[in-house]
């Protein structure tokens, strides 16, 4: 009887362990956590008859560690605008020319020449959008488009803040606040950017990833916020406004890139070049609540996402800055200061 | 007397024969549980050690090139200023934070559990495997969820501070959440199973005669308790101890949800190195330093060695310790109440999981049609089952041999290696787990779920083998020893002597094992492959964008599914034992 059982989960451990062979007509997405549009897969499928597997990561550096090794055995990720600077520098993506592609007429040009891939040889727009804050104008009713808002507050704001826990992005909002450069290895000004955080800091109530639960559950009245996470928070919590501070603030853009060596190039080129039709563009806007960056998307795109001030900049906002990746010297200085933040 | 030296020789000849014997038995039931661990414990774990003594690669990984600056760094550091080098506080005053949070928890669980698993023990059987599923079963339920619940109760217009404005003892919101008061309370939830489990496996069998022979000599009950009791279950409370202390040590997630992220824990720092701040050298240098501490615990709790008992017998009176039942009950309460709460919410129609609106199934309807979900829970279980089923087995075997014997060369080593997945930080050995498994999938070209499932059972070991060590180290060999005088051999001694009375144990430690693969997060995020996401990841990934109720659904759904199966048992167990007698 023990016997049996053994053997019986021996097989079974067997079977899994060979379960995924290889077949024609597959791809395997990794994609930032529920930020796929199931629908837009599905249409995929039905269209070249691919069976695709989705699974979801939780940071770039994620992604970064896993796919490095090799053998991830995934075809498509995709990885923010820095992270593409990083991945074609180490020779992880494959130069599948994009530009090359069918639709790629669709992609908008102000985003083809950018820094993380020059004329796009490597990787397609996917969403792209804004970090702000965001903050309750009953609270606070003053002008919100300041950095100071985050950094100095006013009183009713005072212990009322969530930031994003997240060493990038709240060194080079505190930077802008100073009207220092970013990846910054001035001791001096990051002496002085250090001494202002932890002032700061007194002030926040939370540092954390989960905005909108942090915001409509009243825990906080502003939050440091991805713009299309604001706009979703402002949903149940109509009081809610995203500010576009005149300091500036930092532009992001997640790209859909192929791997080097991904088992189904072929299927991962269809992938890439179905990406760039007006059609999947927008479903994927619709669920993830970003832009997109392609040409005649918007036709398809909620009523509420193409009127909505998160995602529609107003003219008076500076330009977003997209911030290529630090060298290591820099990092190291910024991971002290945030150690140090966070002791 | 008359031909003593005949009978000598022959004797000793049988002696060394026997200790042949048992030597071969000895590493045969160790060297599967210890090779598993090796290989995708330990392997890894070398190539952390080799990365601490390199310098950082550009934009991660590692440059191949010596360097001692990972562990200069963890005490000194180079003055931004001056370019000095000076002593810093940084580092240490976060191991000490996440130390004292890990004491604080641990001394909790203690006084929670303790109480806890002696009210269990001291019940009836059949309502004895009742009430060890009714600890476990909330545990069915991811532990982010189960955060996240508890985020429900504790905040600014949660449920606690809601109801006591309400009834007019408070006028302003307590703020319960975002402190170490609250993070406490999540890692004392999260581990306490892990403290109740063992003891229980150690209280289980305690002698009573002994608490009667107390009172006959006119002990309190207190010095009973202090004295006789507590010493007996002396094994399960430290197995307890150190399953939740470590797990609590770098623990990271709880902390951060509940304590606001404003601080943090030894794993965040090492994460925080591995992710963002790109010194992987550094990540592996703490993780070490770690590891080396939580070593010397492990030692001591070596040292405190074994203990006896023997068979139960039944009186309630003498059994009863004022209170312990109380705190059983609170226990319960307190373990369910978030519980509670998310099947509540899997009802809420809105789409936060954070506000009430109105009554509706929209949600388990719509966790019905998400492909996505379904697919998760299922590796959840698939992997958890087996990776249980593997685990428990290689425990049981390794904890046959390495209790109840006297000391053997490589016993103490074993041990150590056994416990090996426990004492280093998740996200090291996920990382490690990583870089090995690649380097074997492309020397092989095999790939699929097989990894994900050997790694979890190379975790679970530990879990599972706590327990059944502590519920042997209470069991005494004459009933083996009667067995084989009876000239039963080996194998039916093992089957119908040892193994029932060791069954508590490994009940206890499958549970544990199947709790904790069902739970992890970190390990499987490094090592899962193409569609092999489990329900954790699949919440991790909605933590940044929102999580919706459709968790809630699928996680009642589970809890629903545990009950049945649970009570399938317990009835299936209870008519068989009635068919016995």
């Amino acid at each position: 009887m023990k016997q049996k059982l053994l053997t019986t989960i021996m097989a079974t451990c067997l079977t899994f362990a060979m379960g995924s062979v290889q077949a024609a007509g597959e791809l395997h997405i990794y994609n930032w956590g529920n930020y796929t549009n199931p629908e837009m897969i599905e249409k995929f499928e039905k269209m070249h008859d691919v069976k695709v597997t989705l699974d979801g990561y939780d940071s770039n550096e994620t992604m970064l560690a896993k796919v490095e090794q090799g053998g991830s055995g995934y075809d498509i990720v995709v990885p923010g605008d820095y992270m593409i600077a990083i991945m074609i520098k180490k020779g992880l993506l494959e130069k599948v020319e994009p530009n090359k592609m069918s639709n790629f007429k669709n992609v908008d040009p102000k985003w083809v020449d950018v820094y993380w891939d020059k004329g796009r040889n490597y990787s397609i727009p996917y969403q792209w959008g804004t970090t702000n804050f965001t903050v309750d104008k009953t609270v606070y009713k003053g002008d919100i488009n300041t950095l100071a808002l985050m950094f100095d507050p006013p009183e009713e704001l005072k212990g009322r803040i969530n930031m994003l826990k997240d060493m990038n992005d709240v060194i080079n909002a505190g930077l802008r606040y100073l009207g220092y450069p970013r990846c910054n290895s001035d001791k001096a000004q990051l002496k002085e950017l250090n001494s202002m955080l932890v002032k700061a800091k007194a002030n926040w109530r939370t540092m954390d990833y989960s905005v909108i639960e942090k915001l409509t559950s009243k825990d906080v009245d502003l939050s440091q916020s991805w713009n299309g996470a604001a706009k979703r928070a402002r949903k149940d919590r109509p009081e809610l406004a995203y500010a576009y501070p005149k300091e500036g603030f930092t532009g992001w853009m997640d790209n859909v890139a192929v791997l080097k060596g991904a088992p189904n190039l072929e299927n991962a080129k269809l992938f890439m070049n179905f990406m760039m039709t007006p059609e999947a563009a927008a479903m994927t806007s619709n669920f993830a609540n970003y832009a997109n960056g392609i040409i005649g998307s918007e036709a398809m795109m909620n009523a509420d996402l193409t009127a909505a001030p998160e995602i529609v900049m107003p003219a008076s906002a500076p330009a977003p800055e997209f911030v290529p990746p630090c060298a290591q010297e820099v990092t190291d200085l910024y991971s002290k200061i945030w150690t140090n933040l966070n002791k | 007397m008359t031909k003593p030296t005949a009978t000598s020789s022959q004797l000793s000849s049988a002696v060394i024969a026997e200790e042949k014997r048992l030597r071969g038995t000895r590493y045969g039931l160790l060297a599967p549980g210890i090779l598993t661990i090796f290989i995708i414990g330990i392997m890894p774990l070398s190539i952390v050690l080799v990365y601490s003594f390199l310098k950082p690669g550009d934009f991660g990984g590692v440059t191949w090139e010596l360097s001692f600056e990972a562990y200069v760094q963890l005490l000194f550091e180079e003055d931004i200023f001056d370019e000095t080098l000076s002593f810093t506080t940084d580092y240490l005053e976060i191991f000490w934070r996440s130390v004292g949070l890990g004491l604080v928890t641990t001394i909790a669980c203690l006084l929670v559990g303790f109480p806890t698993a002696y009210f269990i023990a001291t019940q009836p059987p059949a309502r004895r495997n009742a009430w060890l599923f009714l600890i476990t079963i909330p545990f069915w339920t991811n532990l982010l969820i189960r955060t996240y619940a508890m985020l429900l109760i504790l905040r600014d217009q949660g449920m606690i501070n809601l109801s006591l404005i309400k009834i007019g003892v408070i006028d302003r919101a307590l703020p319960l959440l975002y402190t170490d008061f609250a993070v406490s309370l999540g890692l004392v939830y999260a581990y306490l199973p892990f403290m109740v489990l063992p003891i229980f496996a150690s209280l289980e069998k305690l002698d009573f005669r002994l608490v009667e022979a107390g009172y006959d000599l006119y002990a309190t009950r207190f010095r009973v308790l202090k004295r006789i009791i507590i010493p007996l279950a002396k094994p399960g409370i430290a197995a307890g101890c150190i399953l939740v202390l470590i797990p609590s040590l770098g623990a990271y997630i709880t902390p951060a949800l509940l304590g606001g992220g404003k601080k943090l824990m030894i794993g965040n720092l090492i994460e925080l190195q591995f992710g963002q701040a790109r010194n992987w050298p550094f990540g592996s240098a703490i993780a070490l330093v770690l590891m080396v501490l939580v070593m010397l615990s492990l030692l001591i709790y070596l040292r405190s060695g074994g203990r006896k008992g023997a068979s139960a017998r039944k009186s309630i009176d003498l059994k009863y310790q004022p209170g312990f039942s109380q705190i059983a009950w609170f226990c319960i309460v307190v373990l369910y109440a978030p519980i509670a709460v998310l099947v509540l919410f899997s009802f809420n129609q809105n789409r936060s999981v954070t506000v009430w609106t109105e009554f509706s199934f929209d949600w388990y309807v719509k966790a019905a049609q998400n492909e996505g979900i379904q697919h998760a829970a299922w590796v959840s279980l698939e992997v958890a089952f087996i990776a249980m089923v593997i685990s428990t087995i290689l425990a049981t075997m390794a904890a046959l041999v390495t209790t109840r014997t006297p000391p053997y060369r490589g016993l103490n080593a074993a041990i150590t290696v056994i416990n090996q997945p426990l004492m280093v930080p998740e996200v090291v050995t996920a990382v490690a787990t990583l870089i090995f498994f690649a380097i074997i999938k492309q020397a092989t070209g095999v790939t699929g779920i097989g990894y994900l499932i050997a790694a979890h059972t190379a975790f679970c070991i530990p879990f599972a083998y706590m327990p059944i060590r502590a519920r042997l180290e209470d069991m005494d060999l004459s009933l083996e020893q009667a067995a084989a005088d009876l000239y039963a051999p080996p194998f039916k001694v093992f089957r119908r002597v040892t193994l029932p009375l060791m069954m508590p144990g490994i009940m206890a430690g499958a549970m544990l094992a199947f709790i904790v693969s069902l739970d992890d997060v970190i390990i499987t995020l490094f090592v899962a492959g193409p569609g092999e996401t489990t329900l954790p990841l699949y919440i991790l990934g909605q933590i940044r964008r929102g999580v919706t109720p459709e968790i809630n659904a699928v996680s009642t759904l589970f809890l629903g599914i545990s009950v049945i199966l649970v009570t399938l048992i317990f009835l299936f167990g209870t008519n068989k034992n009635k068919g016995k007698q």
